[in-house]
């Protein structure tokens, strides 16, 4: 198996190339039974698809940035910065051990949920295109909602490690997220609310909970979006437009007919680098949540291709990261990550597509926005700690399985 | 390792444990006061011997007898308990109002197994639950035995463990009541295993709140990378806050799609574990029965399967593991009526669930003993169910044949001798004969060992 050929042998091979300074003192080590190389095949997923992004930010946004601050790097020198900060938590949170997390579940979601909190307050948070999302301390801006996206998977993660999921615990853990959503719906914004949703199904549908609440949960869930949806005419206009685009193509249809041109123009190769002509104004948002268009005219189908096979290999190896995990709290944890960023990925795809209405969510990796990067390498991180701690469990099996079942081989030969 | 040269302990009560905590103790050069309540000549003969063993030509071993006197209290640093002592009891109440720290065997145990800078922690597997503690502790150190391990069985099964750590085991299987957990403040096992809850022993610990806290300061003080296997059958057993991880098992189902749990389908034992599905064997193969016996296997399973243990070894010693003495121990046929043995249900739930492990044939049970004074609702109801008749002795007979005939159930014959029970078992040939008293024995026998072994003594006698 591939993964495994690239990452057991040499498992201390990254921390030896970062540590080479003689001023370094090593990081304190959390017991003999934490140890073992990170997957370096996710790493190597990860550092591709920011490196996509990076390419792509740029070149999506250099006629803005050139537009407004006459420097067609702006947003990409703001977008390296992250990436920088995002490298260093990435690789600092894989160094340590993943179950101290558990004893931060509480206070980061709670901290999390604060600070939403303090979006709701108009003089502290920042207003774009109508919604409140930005909290700004001098001149920092981040994103509180970000940060509840991994202090939901974290929170769940370690309550359905230690309790069966119908403990009182657990129906806590979900009120603080459902208040979490709440607010981040309030803001308003409902796409990365239902991305927490999202992550919070997949946990409570990976720890065995019976498909009826499921599907009870999802038809609830569903209605609420749907009665939310009606009583908003601006989500309403976005539905009746992801129906018919053409149905007011200079107002709400715009985005997805300028993406669908863009996608169009791109053909099998693309135009090349750079040399994209919806972002010159055509498309909005075109370096945010737009930007898988750009990536399409630019680099053509078979970019795309790659684009989204760099991100199914992300969710195969995060799952098998989840399925050689020794502890239940880090195959959950690897479960939600994996499954956040996939379905993130999915669902901003879709969207540029025409697939699914606007939701104003971002591409991972891709998209531009520092906030979303830091954090979603920092998950990325998580998982790499999760993925040092294998169990041998696993292999062991493997082998045994052949030796005591001569059944399968002599299938194979017949067949 | 803590240091024990010259340390003053006192080890209060003189049993199986205290004797082994003295000699563990003054092999690693402690100054050693053993103190009893009870007069030297009530203390049993064999414990005597080798506490004199102990004694002789030693200055640091003491012994008292008769009362626990102010010496015991005040002059030690640190003071091991026997379980037998209730925490209301004068000495203990004494000794914490001078501060003394005040510690079970167990705890000690824990506490001398942590390990150094050279030594890895010795793992811990603790079981403890109201019934079926003793057929788990055995069954999971028989079955790592089978597979290798060095993993005997210990604590209040019979074997103190503090007589074990000289040996180098690779794992500890404790039963661990709540008397002695209630002394064990940082008792945390690597693999702590909780079957079930029912009221008992209430009078010991207060209340039912103090015995369920007891039970659960267990999981309580886990590190991260601990694990508690948890019954989800029992509510207040699946509520445990711990601060490891958990592992369910169910019989009835709960837990088949959770991502790690052990449970029953189809009648096969099951266990999800490791990111896969693993089917250890069917029911009909292991030889111990009963739905009781089916939750002590799946807490076996789940305890070997966290001990690293693959399923083929589990299966190996799961299905040569045969019923230990006086729990549901099968005695003899004669004249076609089977007899079983099961002394140890000393309270009505395990009368209840020995009765429900013959689902097929009513029986007939004998019944009573000492009485505990515990509600009879539940047991008249499966009585009404499983049995065709009940044979009553001992000081409980009045009350419980008057709640078997409230409750409508009048084949009930109350008789003096448990050899009088034991030939109308044979001559009313209504069904198998049960020995499951439900009640305590020390009106009529020493203990319930006493008291099995009284019985099939009668059997065998009857072949005759």
């Amino acid at each position: 198996m591939p993964s495994r050929n690239l990452s057991t042998p040499e498992p201390d091979r990254w921390r030896r190339r970062r540590n080479r300074g003689p001023e370094h003192t090593p990081p304190e080590q959390t017991g003999k039974e934490f140890r073992g190389g990170i997957d370096r095949t996710l790493v190597g997923i990860t550092l591709s698809l920011c490196g996509f992004g990076l390419m792509a930010v740029y070149s999506a946004s250099a006629p803005e940035a050139q537009h407004f601050y006459q420097d067609s790097t702006a947003l990409l020198r703001k977008q390296t910065i992250a990436f920088v900060l995002g490298l260093f938590a990435m690789f600092t949170v894989s160094r340590y051990d993943y179950r101290r997390l558990k004893k931060l579940a509480w206070p980061l979601a709670l901290g999390s949920l604060f600070m939403l909190g303090l979006t709701l307050i108009p003089s502290l948070s920042v207003t774009t295109m109508g919604s409140s999302r930005w909290l700004a301390i001098g001149p920092l801006q981040f994103q509180p909602s970000e940060m509840c996206k991994i202090a939901t998977i974290i929170l769940l993660a370690s309550g359905l490690s230690k309790y069966f999921w119908w403990h009182r615990q657990i129906f806590c853990r979900i009120a603080v997220i459902l208040i979490m959503a709440a607010i981040v719906v309030k803001q308003p914004d409902l796409g990365t609310a239902s991305m927490i949703m999202a992550s919070l199904l997949a946990l409570i549908y990976a720890s065995g909970t019976n498909s009826f609440l499921i599907f009870a949960s999802l038809a609830g869930g569903g209605t609420f979006v749907w009665h939310h949806i009606q009583k908003t005419p601006y989500q309403m206009a976005r539905i009746e437009t992801w129906l018919n685009p053409y149905l007011h193509p200079q107002k709400e249809g715009w985005n997805i007919i300028q993406a669908q041109y863009a996608i169009g123009s791109g053909g099998l190769w693309g135009q090349g680098f750079g040399r994209s002509l919806q972002k010159l104004n055509y498309l909005p948002v075109q370096h945010a949540d737009f930007v898988f268009a750009v990536v399409a005219e630019e680099f053509g189908l078979i970019g795309c291709s790659l684009l989204i096979g760099l991100f199914a290999l992300f969710g195969v190896y995060g799952f098998r990261t989840a399925l050689a995990a020794r502890t239940l709290f880090g195959r959950f944890l690897a479960i939600g990550i994996t499954s956040a960023i996939c379905t993130q990925a999915i669902v901003n795809m879709m969207v540029t597509t025409g697939l699914l209405p606007v939701t104003g969510i971002t591409l991972p990796f891709i998209s531009f926005g520092g906030t979303s990067l830091v954090i979603t390498m920092s998950m990325v991180g998580v998982l790499l700690s999760v993925s040092r701690d294998r169990g041998t469990i696993h292999d062991e099996d493997e082998e045994e399985e052949d030796d005591t079942t001569p059944v399968r081989p002599a299938a194979a030969t017949h067949s | 390792m803590a240091e024990w040269k010259n340390r003053r302990v006192s080890i209060l009560g003189v049993g199986r444990s205290g004797v082994a905590t003295a000699a563990y103790l003054t092999a690693r050069g402690a100054q050693v006061l053993v103190s009893e309540s009870q007069p030297k000549e009530k203390v049993k003969p064999d414990l005597l011997a080798s506490l004199e063993k102990l004694t002789a030509g030693k200055t640091s071993v003491e012994c008292e007898f008769g009362g626990h006197t102010e010496r015991a209290v005040s002059w030690p640093e640190i003071i091991i308990t026997s379980p037998g002592i209730p925490p209301r009891a004068d000495v203990i109440v004494r000794a914490r109002a001078l501060r003394k720290e005040v510690i079970s065997d167990v705890e000690l145990a824990y506490r001398e197994t942590r390990g150094d800078a050279d030594t890895k922690p010795l793992p811990i597997i603790a079981i403890t639950g109201t019934n079926g503690k003793s057929t788990t502790t055995s069954l999971i150190s028989y079955i790592l035995e089978f597979a290798g391990r060095n993993a005997p069985a210990c604590g209040n099964i019979g074997v103190p463990v503090l007589s074990l750590l000289d040996g180098k085991p690779d794992f500890l299987v404790m039963e661990v009541s709540s008397y002695q957990l209630e002394y064990a403040p940082t008792f945390a096992p690597h693999i702590g295993v909780w079957l079930n809850l029912t009221p008992d022993h209430v009078d010991w610990h207060g209340n039912l709140d103090a015995y369920i806290e007891a039970k659960r300061s267990m999981f309580k003080h886990q590190s991260l990378s601990d694990y508690a296997v948890l019954n989800m059958d029992d509510s207040v057993v699946a509520s445990t806050i711990n601060a490891g991880e958990f592992f369910p098992f169910s019989v009835l189902g709960e837990c088949e799609r959770a991502i790690q749990s052990a449970y029953m389908q189809d009648g096969f034992f099951c266990a999800n574990f490791g990111s896969r599905s693993r089917v250890v064997c069917h029911e009909s193969e292991v030889k111990i029965i009963g739905k009781h016996n089916q939750e002590n296997c799946l807490a076996a399973i789940s305890a070997a399967l966290l001990a690293g243990l693959s399923e083929k070894e589990i299966k190996a010693g799961l299905t040569t593991f045969t019923a230990l003495e006086h729990r549901l121990e099968y005695v003899a046929t004669i004249d076609g009526v089977p007899y079983y043995n099961d002394s140890k249900a000393t309270n009505t739930d395990s009368t209840i669930k020995a009765l429900e492990s013959f689902p097929n044939n009513k029986v007939v049970l004998i019944a009573g003993g000492k009485d505990k004074g515990t509600s009879l609702n539940e047991l008249v109801q499966v009585v009404k169910r499983y049995a065709s008749g009940v044979i009553l002795i001992g000081e409980a007979r009045e009350r419980f044949e008057r709640a078997l005939r409230n409750g409508g159930f009048n084949d009930v014959y109350p008789v003096a001798t448990l050899e009088e029970a034991v030939n109308l078992g044979g001559k009313l040939k209504k069904g198998p004969v049960l020995l499951s008293p439900a009640c305590a024995s020390f009106d009529m026998f020493k203990d319930f060992e006493d008291r099995g072994r009284a019985f099939k003594e009668l059997v065998h006698s009857r072949t005759r």
